[in-house]
């Protein structure tokens, strides 16, 4: 089974969106980082990538991001298998700019699982990103469909989901 | 939360001829928007920044997969770049 969580923080404003940048772009810990329509290598630009379409549609105070991290179980069991994964994983929301990255963390059930950052606000229309069920349900499906797993989704409402 | 000066709070009425509103509810059609929305877009984004943000997203695309190419030395890689190049001439 593969975790798909939700992380709901609506208090951070752009700060988040910063931390959220840097923590995924992070050389030191992040596998394989990609993105869509962001510099994924350098977290300044990033983070500047996505401001400046908050910006253009005058949306730079609500949510800034969506932030869901999926949990590899150990039949994944290499980088390689892990990162690619990620990269069709996050093709899933189409109209928005997102960056990504797999991480290394050694538990009993799971050792990969990833960091998906997607800005709220789409490049295309300015429309604010759905975080309502039916559409996490959906992704749920994307992941499942690629995995070739069952997924189990759960949202948590935390406000460190970038500082550990 | 919103801030206060991001909420659409206002309400405009305006003038316009039935050929305009023809125009416009088309032009908005086609960007998958609002007539109003539409127009608000156009008037305050068009004027002084008339490059939308699908171009620069594209062009990072484009930068993001030139590097994956430099750094795996992908011959079909850059056939796909090309492809991407092609689909942001289209757009014009």
């Amino acid at each position: 089974m593969v975790n798909v969580i939700m992380i709901r923080n609506t208090y951070g404003g752009l700060e988040y969106l910063r931390k959220g940048c840097f923590y995924v772009t992070n050389h030191a810990r992040a596998i394989a980082p990609g993105g869509f329509g962001v510099n994924y290598t350098d977290a300044v630009a990033c983070y500047q990538n996505m401001l400046a379409v908050k910006k253009f549609y005058n949306k730079t105070s609500d949510n800034p991001l969506l932030h869901i991290v999926v949990s590899y179980n150990n039949c994944v069991q290499d980088i390689l298998t892990a990162s690619r994964l990620s990269a069709k994983i996050a093709t899933f929301f189409t109209g928005y700019q997102y960056v990504y990255c797999t991480h290394f963390k050694d538990r009993e059930c799971s050792h990969f699982h990833m960091h998906l950052v997607i800005n709220s606000v789409s490049y295309l229309d300015g429309h604010l990103i759905s975080s309502w069920l039916g559409n996490l349900h959906q992704f749920c499906g994307h992941v499942a469909a690629i995995t070739h797993q069952s997924t189990w989704l759960s949202i948590k409402t935390k406000t460190n989901d970038f500082e550990d | 939360m919103r801030s206060e000066d991001e909420k659409k709070s206002l309400v405009k009425s305006i003038k316009m001829t039935k050929n305009e509103e023809t125009v416009i509810k088309e032009k908005a059609k086609e960007h998958n928007k609002s007539f109003s929305r539409y127009m608000v877009d156009a008037a305050v984004n068009d004027g002084d920044k008339p490059l939308p943000p699908q171009i620069p997203v594209m062009v990072t695309n484009i930068v993001n997969k030139a590097e994956e190419i430099a750094k795996q030395k992908n011959r079909r890689g850059i056939t796909a770049l090309r492809k991407d190049v092609e689909k942001l001439w289209s757009m014009l």
